[in-house]
């Protein structure tokens, strides 16, 4: 069993009703019940609701089945690869539209050691403050190299995430860095939060999207466990 | 160097079952679409192609989709499949999902053995209270997951009929200090009930509920440690969860 004596810290931000992203979040409550109506004292209702969303609202996870035909979707992609050690790269204070090279990514390792074979990458770009602020400031967020992420997917990272909504060069046509990604079964997590609640070099992560057949993206509660000093 | 942190466990359980297009019996849709950016190799300024498709569509060759992307939008009712309810699903004023506290949604769970019951009978607090001693106790601070082995009638004409509890061995656990209620059954009320007054005392206490869990049975021992994560949705009081169990 996991040791409790540590300290849960990040956390999502929530998914809004409408959603300011523009990809759809509707949420409708209905009587749907007979329940609902029989007077009911102090207060205490029946609500059942439904919702209509795009599976890439909020924070979520995209895994394979995305960009690639014939791979795993969130019944089979494997709960170990959606948990593990994390390492927190801090790299705020970039310039909009800030291309990320291999350099700038060896950097940022170095100040919190090195990355090891099946970790859990995050970038914290500290882009997540813009989410509601401005749309256009979200949308001009720094984005990694295809060299920075050939170097970690060859180093075997097990899963990719950015605290912003894009890991594309702007008005790329083609997915590059998601399909370099994505060929080697690593989940790329976007529009994260609170990165910079992360202290320690080290931590873990847990994510566990809801298991839908043929679902290739889903928003997900991504949670941060550290230990406490 | 930083100091790596330890998973200390071995085996990870999924009590979720799967949810599938069309086979909840409440509404679950998922649609698929294609956005295809073929007109921006061309031109960086166009605007990519959406085409709505169906699942058999979608569905997988060997091929690579390229310039393409799929994309899904989901409908369904929050009640679909293994799902939570927080306070908000029965008090307007109450935590919504967006507001639950994470920190009451992780942590040890004791899994408490009642499969000895007959279907569309009433769990009593005596009956509770012999299942929590042969479990080693529920301490304060307990998730408490109740095993009726009752997933094996998922989808089938006897899933309705299950278990139910009595009102106060309803605030009998409630008492006790525990934080979450799991059920793999898809009610905690009583089949003829005109309210939800189960649901009611549980809300109050501001302890979630979890419905139609799966795979109790396979735990094997009385105490795991358990990671409940709905996402964070403002407004909604249920939605699915995958609710897992490392060992």
């Amino acid at each position: 069993m996991l040791e409790v004596k540590k300290l849960l810290v990040g956390d999502t931000r929530p998914l809004f009703a409408p959603n300011p992203e523009d990809r759809k979040v509707h949420i409708f409550e209905h009587p749907i019940d007979q329940r609902d109506t029989v007077p009911v004292p102090d207060g205490q209702y029946f609500l059942m609701s439904e919702i209509e969303l795009n599976t890439h609202a909020g924070t979520h996870i995209e895994i394979p089945y995305h960009c690639l035909k014939g791979r795993q979707d969130f019944i089979e992609f494997p709960l170990e690869r959606l948990c593990g050690p994390l390492v927190v790269l801090h790299m705020r204070g970039l310039s909009p539209h800030y291309e990320v090279s291999l350099e700038d990514m060896k950097k940022a390792c170095d100040l919190v050691g090195r990355i090891q074979k099946g970790d859990i990458v995050f970038c914290d770009f500290g882009y997540d403050a813009f989410f509601f602020e401005s749309p256009e400031k979200y949308m001009a967020n720094p984005y990694p190299s295809l060299e920075a992420v050939r170097w970690l997917v060859e180093l075997e990272i097990k899963m990719f995430g950015v605290d912003a909504g894009m890991i594309e060069r702007p008005k790329n046509p083609i997915h590059e860095n998601h399909l370099l990604f994505l060929e080697k079964d690593i989940p790329i997590i976007e529009n994260l939060a609170n990165l910079d609640q992360v202290k320690k070099n080290r931590a873990e992560v847990y994510a566990f999207p809801i298991a839908i057949k043929f679902a290739e993206s889903m928003p997900a509660r991504v949670v941060v466990i550290e230990e406490v000093d | 160097m930083g100091k790596r942190v330890k998973l200390e466990f071995t085996e990870i359980i999924d009590l979720s079952h799967t949810l599938i297009h069309e086979q909840e019996g409440r509404r679950f849709q998922v649609k698929p679409f294609l956005v295809d950016f073929t007109p921006r190799l061309s031109d960086v300024k166009a605007s990519p192609n959406v085409r709505p498709m169906t699942l058999e569509e979608a569905d997988r060759d060997s091929t690579p989709y390229g310039y393409y992307v799929l994309l899904h939008e989901l409908a369904f009712n929050t009640n679909a499949g293994t799902h939570i309810e927080v306070p908000r699903h029965c008090f307007k004023d109450r935590f919504d999902l967006s507001e639950f506290p994470l920190e009451n949604l992780v942590g040890e769970a004791v899994i408490l053995d009642l499969r000895g019951c007959e279907p569309q009978t009433e769990v009593s607090i005596d009956y509770l209270h012999k299942a929590e001693q042969r479990s080693g106790g529920i301490r304060s601070g307990d998730i408490v997951f109740c095993m009726f082995g009752h997933d094996r009638f998922y989808k089938t004409d006897s899933y309705k009929k299950c278990p139910y509890f009595a009102l106060d061995a309803i605030h009998w656990l409630i008492q006790r200090g525990i934080k979450v209620l799991g059920v793999d059954t898809p009610e905690i009320d009583a089949p003829n009930a005109i309210r939800p007054v189960n649901h009611f005392p549980l809300f109050q206490a501001n302890i979630p509920l979890i419905e139609n869990l799966k795979n109790l049975t396979q735990i094997g021992v009385s105490r795991v440690y358990v990671f409940i994560l709905p996402v964070k949705v403002k407004f909604l009081d249920a939605f699915p969860v995958r609710v897992i169990a490392l060992k």
